[in-house]
């Protein structure tokens, strides 16, 4: 296995059937993946392509990689209802999340500031000619799956069986390094060192949406980064931490904010009863409701 | 042979025909002009790449930025419009270092 940082999270790499030279060097594709990603598509890179999406006054060329961006971005909105919307960059900002994080670099005394609505319909996207006009007010943050795609695009670089990890969003390809499957263990959102239950995969993905790690002091409010479209502001979500198993790493990073700002009924409605998609929802009460297509190893 | 002088033939048309004739070629010529002043008109940015591209490469189109740097054209944009590059200067690769897997390996999902 090889791990590096990157994406401001720790990226591990496994393929178990590789000799290690061949192993590096498939580590050595994701990080470069991982790094171009990051350098071109962050909203915290002052001369990344999308920074100066989110600063241009008019229409702008966009690259063809920043367009599948958006046409997917686009997709996960109309399949939401809106629910995940990229064009959060301005709540997220007005919350106070304007840089990259780590614990106590975004404390600040000011309240929360409210940003002006911002929906993905006002951005004017010409596919064909790959022009984007974003009004003044709207701010695109890709943070809310960039992270599951590049997970995705590295592990196919990978022979089956791999493994990509990208802090906790990961592509679990084959049927692990025994035949028996990928084990995956939910981390307890009120103790890091607590596993609430080990699920057992198969080519799935996983990711996890909680606002225990991203979080900061807004006055004297507390603030976190998963912003409900609806309000523009921090979710008062029932819900402590979502996971999300799911064909991709993208889907399951979408469904899992998705299914975090439904809250516990409606969010495990969501997942329930859908062919490949399972759920471990944790209430702020601690309890974990575990719902859909899941194999679970231990609870 | 015949010594009468021969009368040109006329044509057989009538005023309402030498109209309609005139109005043809006149709208042939307008199509003809306009079409000429069409095409020495300044396009939008997205049309420029392709125009400037090398000969072989205008009929079917190319991207600015598929194009190698020495190819490509200096655009004019018009005020307010701006070309997003792709960034392609010193991205920092971090370097992926062998880590202790758990055995059995298994992944911690979290927020992160």
């Amino acid at each position: 296995m090889f791990a590096f940082r990157a994406m401001n999270t720790d990226v591990a790499i496994a393929a178990p059937t590789l000799d290690p030279a061949a192993e590096q060097r498939l580590a050595q594709q994701a990080a470069r993946l991982f790094a171009d990603t990051e350098r071109r598509f962050s909203r915290f890179v002052a001369d990344s392509e999308l920074g100066r999406l989110n600063r241009a006054t008019g229409s702008v060329v966009v690259s063809r990689e920043l367009m599948e961006l958006l046409c997917a971005a686009g997709r996960h909105v109309v399949e939401t209802e809106g629910l995940f919307d990229p064009t959060i960059g301005g709540a997220l900002r007005a919350a106070g999340y304007d840089r990259s994080f780590s614990p106590g670099t975004l404390d600040h005394d000011a309240p929360p500031a409210r940003a002006p609505p911002a929906h993905f319909a006002e951005l004017a996207i010409d596919e064909p000619a790959r022009l984007v006009r974003r009004p003044p007010h709207l701010s695109i943050d890709l943070g809310g799956f960039l992270k599951g795609r590049t997970v995705d695009h590295a592990a196919a670089l990978a022979p089956a069986p791999a493994m990509v990890d990208a802090g906790g969003d990961a592509m679990l390809r084959g049927n692990g390094p025994d035949g028996t499957g990928w084990l995956v263990e939910i981390e307890d959102p009120a103790d890091a060192r607590h596993v609430l239950a080990t699920l057992r995969l198969r080519d799935r993905a996983v990711a996890t949406s909680a606002p225990n790690r991203r979080r900061w002091r807004a006055g004297d409010r507390a603030a976190h980064h998963l912003i409900d479209p609806r309000t523009g502001e921090p979710s008062r979500s029932d819900l402590a931490q979502v996971t999300v198993v799911a064909a991709t790493a993208e889907q399951a990073d979408v469904l899992a904010k998705v299914v975090f700002l439904l809250g516990a009924t409606d969010g495990a409605r969501r997942l329930d009863g859908q062919p490949g998609l399972g759920g471990a929802l944790v209430t702020r009460d601690g309890s974990l409701l575990l719902v859909g297509d899941l194999e679970v190893a231990d609870a | 042979m015949t010594d009468r002088a021969r009368t040109p033939p006329r044509l057989p048309l009538t005023t309402l025909e030498w109209r309609l004739y005139v109005v043809v070629v006149l709208a042939g010529v307008y199509l003809i002009a306009w079409r000429a002043i069409a095409d020495t008109t300044p396009g939008p940015p997205t049309a420029s790449p392709a125009r400037s591209a090398p000969s072989d490469l205008t009929t079917r189109g190319v991207w600015l930025d598929d194009l190698p740097v020495a190819q490509r054209p200096v655009l004019t944009l018009p005020p307010g419009w701006e070309l997003a590059a792709r960034g392609e200067a010193v991205v920092a690769v971090p370097t992926p270092r062998r880590a202790p897997a758990s055995r059995p390996l298994r992944v911690r999902t979290r927020s992160s």
